[in-house]
């Protein structure tokens, strides 16, 4: 009346049902019977499942956070250009009239902190904007 | 067919249509590890639908070392731990320390009303083992895996794999004897 070890189990695995009458011992062939209804259920797939939408529903989450780095990227590349093409006006009016330049550049100074703001106040917009679309999905 | 190769290929080149498919190929596959593993009955779409995106994601460091069924069989395991993770530190329930002492816990009516149907009384003692036997029963009887790969899933060695399955399916044996003896004994 020996229990089945390991290996014996596997190999019964293995080897299918089909061999079950060339076990030796009631209990075995009891064991094995027992086992073979269990590795039955195991195998059994659970009856819920996931919608049939599914991959559609991941494909449109994806392509969401897709667009909104790309979106991300939009607005941080125009502020970029919009910078430099400050820049390149303020270099041009060097070249044009020094005084003038002189005078933008003393504007700029003296509201420094106003720009500033108008810098953090965008990029935050951005962020918050980011958040709450991510929040939404 | 299915070419994993081609199919990776095009997810690489931003083609959402070859993700889609992919995500057809191997839903089950993810959704069996999830709902055997995670409990929370509500989130479990969501938690796939997490699994997806990180292989999507990470699907560039991909290097075609193992079978893509593998690979992505390992991020839904370890999505499915840090979620376990994440309740374990909500709740005050723990598994115990030492699995080889595990035991299932005596009856309930609740299990009277569900052993009719074995498979189904099958996955609720399933439900109540510790992570280690329910993680080896899912990745071998349902997803088919080989206890090399399930190794390669999981990083526990295939000798302390072999015995976690040895034992896992001895306890649902034996459970599953007692309650019949006990059914029997009841009727008679």
């Amino acid at each position: 009346m020996e229990e089945l070890n390991d290996d014996e189990l596997q190999d019964f695995l293995d080897r299918s049902i089909g061999n079950i009458e060339h076990t030796s011992g009631e209990k075995a062939t009891a064991d094995l019977l027992a086992y073979q209804d269990l590795f039955k259920a195991l195998q059994t797939e659970p009856v819920q499942g996931l919608p049939l939408s599914f991959a559609s529903n991941v494909k449109r989450k994806l392509q969401e956070g897709l667009n909104r780095k790309s979106d991300l990227r939009f607005n941080i590349l125009a502020a970029i250009i919009v910078m430099l093409s400050l820049l390149l006006a303020y270099g041009l009016l060097q070249l044009i009239s020094q005084a003038t330049a002189a005078l933008v550049l003393s504007m700029v100074v003296k509201f420094k902190w106003v720009l500033a703001s108008v810098i953090f106040l965008f990029f935050s917009f951005l962020l918050i904007d980011q958040r709450l679309i991510k929040r939404e999905y | 067919m299915f070419d994993e190769n081609e199919i990776v290929n095009r997810i690489l080149k931003n083609d959402l249509r070859a993700f889609e498919l992919l995500v057809k190929q191997y839903e089950k596959l993810v959704f069996f590890v999830i709902h055997r593993l995670v409990q929370d009955r509500q989130n479990k779409e969501d938690i796939c639908q997490e699994v997806f995106i990180k292989i999507h994601h990470s699907l560039p460091s991909f290097r075609f070392q193992s079978k893509l069924s593998t690979w992505i069989a390992r991020i839904a395991y370890l999505t499915a731990v840090n979620h376990i993770k994440n309740i374990k530190n909500k709740s005050a329930y723990e598994y115990p320390e030492n699995i080889d002492n595990y035991h299932f816990t005596d009856e309930n009516p609740e299990n009277e009303l569900i052993k009719k149907n074995t498979s189904v009384y099958v996955n609720y003692l399933i439900e109540q083992m510790p992570l280690q036997y329910k993680t080896v029963l899912t990745l071998y009887h349902l997803n088919e895996f080989s206890l090399t790969e399930i190794k390669d899933i999981t990083g526990i060695p295939e000798g302390t794999l072999k015995s976690y399955l040895f034992r896992a399916r001895k306890l649902l044996k034996e459970k599953i004897e007692k309650d019949l003896k006990q059914e029997n004994t009841w009727k008679s």
